[in-house]
């Protein structure tokens, strides 16, 4: 039986959308909190031991943007620390928290308001070393195209099988009330689409949206109290790799398939292709979902994997049910804390119209986006 | 709560942050761009990890050691290792042979289109126009044809 040390016992989530006109993003963390507090049954201003804030200075637009995310969450004059990395790893830090017995409940927090950010290109540009790899002129997403056409070099995906990822989950989106980029296309819609860095084209990037996630996380003891659905983090790890782009090997995600190793282990996973449910991990761009679905050790060849349907939601494995980051947006470094929202709701068998029929265990994957070769892995499960 | 229902009682601030920075090559990053204006390429390596370093380092990531041997890469032993096209132009990541790590630039457009594989030369800007940067290399053009 895999560890059950654990547990996620709330989540709530704010309005997804393009632009969250008129709302603050402290509004978003506001809304997000109430409805997990709700969820997890708890008054967070008696109950909770430590909150984590994920967010990046640079997406806020305020220097120290930590010291501005107490309130809206209810830990004034709490312990209270921002990472600054994806939600994923800000899981990963109440993983820590609960097992070194510093709290045995701990709220984990990330949120977007791209809507906010008129330079979305220049801080992206801004990741890149500044001697070698920033180019004057020149898209940053320059680095995606490299990444896709050397992945597909390797693997044998071809660009046919990194469209269908986004017909796939912008299809599934349809479905998701945080659907904000659901659509119904054909795969030459997206194969014709502009090219933004050949052969990336528009219709395979996901585009950005605003959102706030909070999730609230126990020692074993206080969920089984709390929740009678408690879901199980029973593995995590995570891993960068270069953060020179000369030294990316970009044919793989060696992030992924460092961190799930690690993950695996700790759940007592062997054989990924067979012992998950379903996948709801990371596809900022499409060709990413199939070279995650290849280092997680989901399938071998993850392009004819996605384009004969088996990762579909009703498919042998399915992947990103929820629509992933094409369908639903991309929150920044809340994308991957919307993944584990999207994957609590249907081990639990929330998911309403997305509920899928086998849902007891499941992978959770991020990727923290160029220029980056860095991730989080994570193993959940409802029993 | 009371919620905004007209566009324009929205306020936003459009506000801008003007800041400067001066990034420091370092040891090894000196002597690498003061050699690229040179129309020279080195880098630098770890003998105990077999491992070349490009751009150079003076720490190798493998052993931890710090590192003073240097090797000339030959400009034109470069191999395209992938490449995309953006913003009208072609960037290649290209690496040379028998090196870690590789060098981003701008690939020349030929008659044929590019691949990956195919091998490449560095060719430098005018000697009175390089300025001790990456931009110093031109571009990248296809060898042999
Ligand atoms: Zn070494």
């Amino acid at each position: 039986m895999p560890k059950q040390d654990v547990a996620i016992v709330g989540i709530g989530a704010s309005r997804f959308d393009s632009i969250t006109a008129g709302l603050s993003y402290k509004e978003l963390m506001f809304e997000a909190a109430i409805r997990a507090y709700a969820d997890a049954g708890i008054d967070v201003r008696y109950d909770v031991g430590s909150f984590i804030c994920c967010a990046e200075d640079f997406w806020e637009g305020n220097s120290i943007s930590d010291e501005y995310m107490p309130d809206q969450i209810g830990a004034k004059l709490r312990p209270l620390f921002t990472v600054s990395g994806d939600g994923l790893l800000g899981l990963a830090h109440a993983y820590m928290h609960v097992m070194a017995g510093v709290s045995d409940l701990v709220v984990v927090e990330s949120h977007s308001k791209l809507s906010d950010v008129a330079s979305k290109e220049k801080i992206e540009e801004l990741g890149y070393d500044p001697t070698f790899a920033r180019l004057p002129g020149i898209d940053p997403r320059y680095l995606a195209g490299l990444e896709m056409r050397r992945y597909m070099e390797e693997s044998g995906s071809t660009h046919e099988d990194c469209a269908a990822v986004a017909v796939k989950n912008k299809r599934n989106a349809l479905k998701n009330p945080r659907g904000v980029y659901a659509e119904s296309l054909a795969l030459g819609d997206v194969l014709d689409s502009e090219e933004i860095a050949s052969p990336l084209t528009k219709g395979e990037m996901s585009q950005p949206a605003d959102g706030s996630i909070v999730v609230a996380v126990a020692s074993a003891k206080k969920a089984r109290k709390l929740s009678d659905k408690p879901v199980w983090l029973s593995g995590i790890s995570w891993f960068s790799d270069a953060p020179n782009v000369e030294e990316m090997d970009l044919g793989q995600a060696l992030y992924a398939s460092n961190s799930s190793r690690k993950a695996y282990s700790m759940a007592g996973i062997t054989k990924p292709a067979t012992q998950f449910d379903f996948a709801e991990i990371d596809d900022t761009y499409a060709y990413k979902e199939l070279q995650h679905i290849e280092s997680l050790g989901l399938a071998k060849r993850a392009g004819k994997f996605v384009s004969s349907g088996r990762a579909n939601p009703d498919g042998a494995m399915p992947v990103n049910v929820s629509g992933g980051s094409l369908g639903t947006g991309h929150l920044v470094e809340a994308s991957a804390l919307a993944r584990v929202y999207e994957a609590v709701l249907q081990l639990r068998g929330e998911a309403g119209p997305m509920q899928i029929s086998s849902h007891k265990k499941c992978v959770v994957q991020s990727w923290r986006g160029i220029p980056t070769q860095s991730g989080v892995t994570a193993v959940l499960s409802s029993r | 709560m009371e919620r905004i229902t007209e566009g324009d009682q929205i306020r936003r601030w459009n506000d801008h942050i003007p800041l400067q920075w001066k990034y420091t090559a370092g040891v090894a990053g000196e002597r690498f761009l003061q050699l690229l204006k040179q129309g020279k390429i080195q880098a630098s390596v770890c003998r105990s990890c077999n491992k070349t370093y490009l751009p150079p380092k003076i720490f190798c990531k493998e052993c931890f050691a710090q590192l003073s041997e240097w090797r000339d890469v030959p400009s034109d032993s470069g191999y395209v290792y992938s490449f995309t096209a953006v913003n009208g132009e072609i960037i290649a990541l290209v690496k040379f042979d028998g090196v870690d790590g590789g060098l981003l630039g701008r690939l020349r457009k030929g008659r044929e289109g590019p691949r990956i594989g195919i091998k490449v030369k560095a060719v430098f800007r005018r000697k009175e126009d390089r300025k001790g940067a990456l931009s110093d290399i031109e571009y990248f053009e296809r060898t042999g044809v």
